[in-house]
């Protein structure tokens, strides 16, 4: 493998994924170029990278959804390599295959990995291979009812239907009782067949109440595979992540070292290089079962870097230039305890439906053990078309109480309005006995969580809040009358701009004196 | 002196603001000190209890931050107040029978017809926003009278979905 330096990269992403990346790049002295739709010409990621080009409109798949566009990019700008980021371009087989054949590097595996990762069946019969436990599940995709019965009766119900090109939740379906096999089969091969154009589906046992648990991987073109420890992502709404923690309360050492080992297993038996992710479900045996691999940057990545002190994108640009690993696993060290609440714009008091509109208040939490990985400031629209996740608050601390304390403190103290988020939710969790002690599974949120538990003002802030509201608004009246009095008999004044201004420059004066 | 009358959910506060700005809120015996801090957010001193608000004014409709969740609140002078409660007596408000879009999205799926009867909480139908399907259920129990949204299409914000009786 020759090394190849790389001194400008095209971000084929948006939001806070490309802020994180153009963060690194630059504290590497390579040039940035980012891509933007219409609605995101002012957005942080093109104010922030060297370059911005235009792709067109706001919908993802006339812009950061089109290969062409993107790669006519790369080609305008020069740059030596493209970064997908995490949704979007970045599990499309075909798109690391464009990008290779047009002579460019990217910043991921191979295009060969990306398809058979991708295809589920494929995966798993490829990892068992390697000698890696897959939940008990039928070795290839089930044709018909008969199939899927006689798989049932002999590993017992309740099992999963899943579509075999699929992934998030779509065409999933859980059978609890015979009788609903057939109509559920049905369902999911019509489900997968107008989500992936592909209706094949498989047949897993189900886990009554697993956690899921993952572990990250960084891997050379040289052969090195090592794995950077797991990450908690049990907590999760709609088959979503929410909050992530590192380490795993259940994972000790020794099952760190065998899951570990397990899944650098699983990575090369796809001959996989860059940084991937192998997701388990655990039992409560822990007994652990490869899930799939995500192969590409992961959202929660950054818990990672805070225990290990690698930074993964940096990694990722390295190994993407051909440098061998600068670790061995022995290298890797561990380090206290890191949380990540993804702060999203949504509503926790009516069954998180999505909250749009444009944040005009955002002060965000600081202080000691406070990273934020955001990709929208104050004055910045949540849309419609992209995903509603604002930002990614991630904290350090020494124990894991101690981090928990700490993401408490930062969540009070972030401040955001013009969208709902679900902060309250993140502090609901923070608080709840059983995510303290450790005892939870996936189902966590559907059996703890109920709206009228979120927390409710004191009397004391209703009070103030009623102050200001009231003060706002005879502001506004006083103001409004002053306007009125003060515009002369022939209408608008010409400088009514600099008079407001004024005005309320003496009013708050005059507010400041009383 | 101006009175105003505070709707903040289900709570009502009266707040009166006398010519020199002293602020006074019958509910609370506490000296009450409100400073301004940026166009959205002030400092309140009640007592020596400090919280600090921020709130969007929307020409009388507030949004509020409270217990980090977004509250909407409503501000009226007490003469407002006073009309609005002669003309509520006579005309029912309807609007609580109209189910709106809560933002744009696509109509996934229509889980009611014309005629059913629906209890409070039901799902009557689905959006998509976002990349998540997002069920609309009804705020109480009634009758649907008709069915506005159209399967597969797309609808704007606030754009009239679902009546109920």
């Amino acid at each position: 493998m020759t090394h190849r330096q790389i001194k400008k990269v095209l971000i084929a992403n948006r939001g806070e994924i490309a802020v994180r990346i153009i963060r690194t790049c630059q504290e590497m002295g390579i040039r940035t170029v980012a891509v933007y739709s219409d609605v995101d010409r002012t957005m942080p990621h093109v104010l922030m990278a060297d370059e911005a080009y235009a792709i067109g409109p706001a919908p993802s798949r006339e812009s950061y959804l089109v290969i062409d566009k993107i790669i006519s990019v790369a080609k305008q700008s020069g740059v030596d390599a493209l970064h997908p980021g995490y949704g979007f371009l970045s599990e499309r087989a075909e798109f690391a295959a464009r990008v290779a054949r047009e002579g460019l590097i990217f910043i991921g595996p191979r295009a060969e990995s990306i398809r058979t990762m991708g295809d589920k069946t494929e995966a798993r019969k490829l990892v068992r291979k390697a000698g890696v436990p897959t939940v008990p599940g039928t070795p290839d995709a089930v044709d018909s009812e008969d199939e899927a019965k006689a798989f049932c009766e002999k590993v017992g119900l309740p099992v999963l239907i899943k579509a075999a090109a699929g992934g998030g939740g779509k065409g999933m379906r859980i059978v609890h009782k015979m009788h609903d096999l057939a109509s559920a089969f049905r369902g999911a091969q019509s489900e997968a067949q107008s989500a992936f154009g592909d209706s094949r589906v498989y047949l897993e046992k189900y886990l009554e109440s697993p956690r899921h648990i993952e572990f990250q991987i960084l891997a050379d073109q040289h052969g090195n595979t090592i794995h950077l420890g797991e990450r908690e992502c049990s907590i999760q709404r709609r088959h979503q992540k929410l909050i992530e923690e590192t380490p795993s309360v259940i994972v000790d050492d020794a099952l760190r070292a065998t899951m570990g080992e397990t899944a650098v297993n699983a990575a090369k038996a796809c001959a996989y290089h860059n940084a991937g992710t192998i997701e388990f479900l655990v039992d409560k045996n822990r007994n652990f079962y490869f899930l799939e691999m995500n192969t590409r940057l992961q959202v929660e990545h950054p818990i990672t870097e805070l225990r290990t002190g690698i930074d993964i994108v940096g990694a990722q640009l390295r190994i993407a230039m051909g440098e061998k690993l600068p670790w061995t696993q022995k290298d890797i060290s561990f380090r206290g305890h890191a949380i990540e609440c993804r702060i999203c714009a949504e509503d926790p008091q009516n069954n998180y439906l999505p909250s749009t509109g444009i944040i005009s208040h955002l002060k965000p939490a600081m202080g000691f053990g406070v990273r934020e990985d955001r990709g929208i400031e104050e004055g910045g629209e949540i849309s419609v078309y992209y995903d509603p996740m604002i930002s990614k608050l991630v904290c350090y601390g020494s124990t894991r109480s101690e981090a928990i304390d700490r993401m408490k403190r930062a969540l009070r103290e972030y401040r955001l309005l013009g969208v709902k988020t679900n902060i309250p939710l993140h502090l609901f969790v923070l608080e709840h006995p059983k995510f303290m002690d450790g005892e939870f599974d996936t189902h966590f949120l559907p059996n703890y969580f109920s709206p009228e538990k979120l927390p409710h003002a004191t009397e004391m802030e209703m009070i103030a809040a009623a102050v200001v509201c009231a003060t706002m608004h005879h502001r506004q009246q006083t103001e409004a009358l002053r306007l009125t009095s003060s515009d002369s008999t022939n209408g608008v004044s010409p400088n009514l701009n600099g008079q407001k201004l004024n005005k309320w420059k003496a009013q708050r004066n005059e507010s400041m004196r009383s | 002196m101006s009175t105003y009358l505070v709707s903040i959910g289900d709570k009502e506060y009266e707040v009166s603001i006398n010519p020199d700005g002293v602020v006074t809120v019958p509910a609370s015996g506490e000296q009450i000190d409100v400073r301004p801090i940026s166009k959205d957010t002030y400092s309140v001193l009640i007592g020596e209890n400090s919280v600090q608000i921020t709130a969007n004014n929307d020409g009388g409709e507030f949004q509020i931050l409270l217990q980090h969740n977004q509250v909407d609140a409503r501000v009226e002078t007490h003469r407002d107040s006073l009309l609005k409660k002669y003309a509520s007596s006579s005309v029912k408000a309807h609007s609580r029978y109209e189910i709106h879009a809560p933002m744009p999205a696509l109509v996934v799926k229509i889980e009611v017809s014309v005629g059913d009867e629906v209890k409070e909480g039901q799902g009557l139908l689905i959006l998509e926003a976002m990349k998540m399907e997002n069920e609309i259920r009804s705020p109480q129990a009634g009758k649907v009278r008709e069915v506005l949204a159209i399967k597969g299409r797309a609808v704007e914000k606030g754009e009239l979905l679902l009546l109920l009786e």
